[in-house]
């Protein structure tokens, strides 16, 4: 597989119309290559002939249901599993992905937030190298660049390295771009669970972050308080 | 229990007066008739006192005064005189058989005892010695001899037979007490666990049998009743639950392919615009369903409550940044308010419902006041516990749903079809806390302290 839209679909659902419909979504986004199965049976034989490299299964079946039929999956290959079920309680989405299913979607949905998951999950399990593109670990505010591996800021005046706690911090800030992240999650990102107490140091921490990425730290442009919530760095242009 | 055991010791309580009242009650009747006793023998005394000052001797006869003969008529059959010697110097009515001199063992014998069976009293007189006789049968007469050791030791005995008697008595009234008390105690643990909506089978014997059986009755009663009420209450739930799968199917045909000609290039760009429309609508109708269940399931508390520790101050952090990067429109801002003590506290409940409760709160306020406002959320700690407060600037939530929510809506038909306030409320009130409306622009939620 090159590319995403490449990768081998296999859809289990009991109903025919729901079937055709996936399709139509999956196809209209561009993916080439699906097939579909209406019972565990057929499901079981559809894999073994078409080796899919990620199922989406429906729970209650004709002949069985959808979790003894991933089992079953499962002691065969690792191929990623999606639920996309009726059953919205929480037991059913716990079982789901207790059992080790990469992703559980209630019916109704969207069908932008399904090949949205979809292609998450073929991206995490197939292009997981792609994704770790050299340029995603560059990050550039202003005249100041971020490099996260090494864990430097670059600057007309050159080089300044950044403490463990100031690249901790940055990289969930990062992660969560243009998002507030509360100050329990930076805290919990540095510290650990027991964070408690350390809402004065992390004030000191970031303090020390924006004079290594902020032109005027005193006004910040990328590294904003929100206040009684958190912060967030803004996205570049 | 405290109520049985106020039962009891008033109980005990009154027996141990009425126990001193019959003590004084008797004590006095004793007194009364003591008095009594004493007047009519001191009035026996009298009687033969006078007789003697009637006795007079002239001309060595011995004459008795017209006073004196009245005196005899009236409270004594017959009377004499013997002289030293024991011959009769004067009699009145005395029976011709007593009619002889009488030896000085006769005279100690009658004085003792009776003459003749009639009851006799005798008095020294300046004439002899007087002897006075009433009816056959009417008194009672006996020497009583006795040392004085025996006698003080009576008197001594009276006090401590009283104190033992009163003591074995109250002894009693405690011991009937406490089985009295066992039997209640039984009852009101019934009566308890009753209350608390648990089965009971009480022993149905003793002097409680009636009532204990009655009890057991109640409880087969209540029982059968919520097994009922349980039942229908699960149909209810499962129904909702089937229905609300059953659309599921359809409303993702609807969804999917409205989504899809959303995107469709060789549509008009209206069409898309109303198959959006279309997806967005159903999305709401979802999130319908979803609510509905979850409503119902929080009804009926067949909503598990995932109960963990977490940070209040931590939960409503997250949940309002979520707000925020989830975009809410620049008319309307989030304020979050938190007190030193709740960001140092850790709490124990289901943090996923809690945050979809306060989230509903937020959410209402937002929903209504489309033109913008400013919502204050603030965490305090009062002596009671957790307090939370959701307050807006906006319109503020209507009388009528306020009414509904609280249940002072009388008339339910008119009830308006709020579902997110009502979440909330349930999602609190699985908790163990309480929401309450302290105005139409103010929400209050207490927090049980324990939790924390």
């Amino acid at each position: 597989m090159n590319h995403l839209y490449e990768a081998r679909i296999l859809l289990v659902d009991d109903h025919p119309d729901i079937l055709k419909m996936l399709s139509s979504i999956l196809t209209r986004r561009g993916f080439l290559s699906i097939r579909t199965a209406s019972d565990c049976q057929t499901a079981r034989k559809m894999f073994r002939l078409y080796e899919p490299e990620l199922v989406v299964l429906d729970i209650m079946l004709p002949d069985g249901d959808g979790f003894s039929l991933m089992r079953d999956l499962r002691a065969s290959s690792d191929v990623p599993v999606l639920f996309l079920s009726a059953k919205d309680q929480d037991n059913d989405r716990l079982l789901g992905l207790g059992l080790g299913a990469d992703d559980y979607i209630t019916k109704p949905f969207l069908p932008d937030e399904l090949v949205l998951r979809l292609s998450a999950i073929l991206k995490r399990t197939y292009f997981s190298k792609l994704i770790q593109e050299p340029e995603s670990t560059r990050l550039v505010l202003g005249k100041h660049t971020i490099l996260l591996e090494s864990g430097t800021v670059r600057s007309e005046n050159g080089e300044t390295p950044l403490t463990a706690k100031e690249l901790a911090l940055l990289k969930k800030l990062y992660e969560n771009r243009g998002n507030i992240v509360t100050f329990d999650a930076l805290s919990d990102a540095v510290w650990g669970e027991n964070y408690y107490r350390y809402e004065n140091t992390l004030m000191v921490h970031i303090r020390r972050l924006r004079e290594k990425i902020e032109d005027d730290p005193s006004h910040p442009v990328w590294l904003l308080t929100v206040r009684g919530l958190g912060y967030k760095l803004i996205k570049g242009d | 229990m405290k109520n049985l055991s106020k039962i009891i010791s008033r109980y005990l309580l009154s027996a141990f007066l009425v126990l001193l009242f019959t003590l004084f009650l008797n004590i006095v009747l004793y007194i009364v008739l003591g008095f009594q006793f004493f007047r009519s023998a001191d009035h026996t005394f009298s009687y033969s006192a006078m007789i003697e000052q009637e006795l007079s001797a002239a001309d060595g006869q011995i004459l008795l005064s017209e006073t004196g003969y009245d005196c005899l008529n009236s409270h004594y059959v017959w009377a004499m005189v013997l002289d030293d010697s024991g011959n009769i110097a004067w009699n009145w009515n005395l029976p011709a058989h007593l009619s002889h001199p009488y030896t000085p063992r006769q005279i100690a014998a009658f004085s003792k005892w009776y003459l003749d069976d009639y009851p006799v009293t005798e008095r020294i007189t300046d004439q002899g010695l007087l002897v006075l006789a009433q009816e056959k049968y009417t008194v009672w007469k006996k020497n009583i001899y006795n040392s004085v050791g025996v006698v003080t030791f009576l008197i001594h005995m009276v006090p401590v037979t009283l104190f033992t008697n009163l003591f074995l008595l109250f002894l009693m009234v405690f011991f009937f007490g406490l089985r009295f008390y066992r039997s209640l105690k039984i009852l009101a643990d019934g009566i308890r666990n009753l209350s608390e909506q648990k089965p009971i089978r009480l022993p149905e014997k003793g002097m409680t049998e009636l009532l204990a059986r009655q009890l057991n009755h109640t409880s087969d009663l209540l029982i059968r009743q919520r097994e009922q009420l349980n039942r229908r209450d699960d149909a209810r739930t499962a129904w909702i639950s089937g229905v609300s799968h059953d659309i599921r199917t359809p409303l993702s045909l609807i969804m999917g392919y409205a989504g899809n000609l959303k995107e469709d290039p060789s549509l008009s760009e209206e069409q898309r615009h109303l198959a959006g429309l279309m997806e967005a609508q159903s999305l709401q109708i979802k999130h319908l369903i979803e609510d509905l269940n979850l409503t119902s399931r929080l009804e009926y508390h067949m909503q598990p409550l995932r109960s963990a520790p977490f940070k209040p101050s931590a939960l409503l952090r997250e949940l309002i940044s979520h707000m925020y990067n989830c975009g809410i429109s620049k008319d309307h801002a989030i304020d979050l308010y938190i007190e030193q003590e709740v960001e140092q506290m850790t709490m124990t409940g289901d943090s996923a419902l809690l945050s979809r409760a306060f989230s509903n709160l937020i959410g209402n306020s937002i929903r209504h006041n489309p033109d913008g406002c400013t919502i204050t959320v603030t965490a305090c700690l009062t002596p009671k516990g957790i307090c939370f407060q959701a307050a807006d600037d906006g319109t503020g939530i209507p009388d009528i749903i306020i009414r509904s929510l609280t249940g002072q809506l009388l008339d339910m038909e008119k009830a308006p079809h709020i579902m997110g306030l009502r979440i909330a409320m349930q999602i609190f009130s699985a908790h163990g806390w309480e929401m309450v409306f302290t105005d139409k622009n103010t929400i209050h939620i207490f927090g049980d302290s324990t939790s924390s």
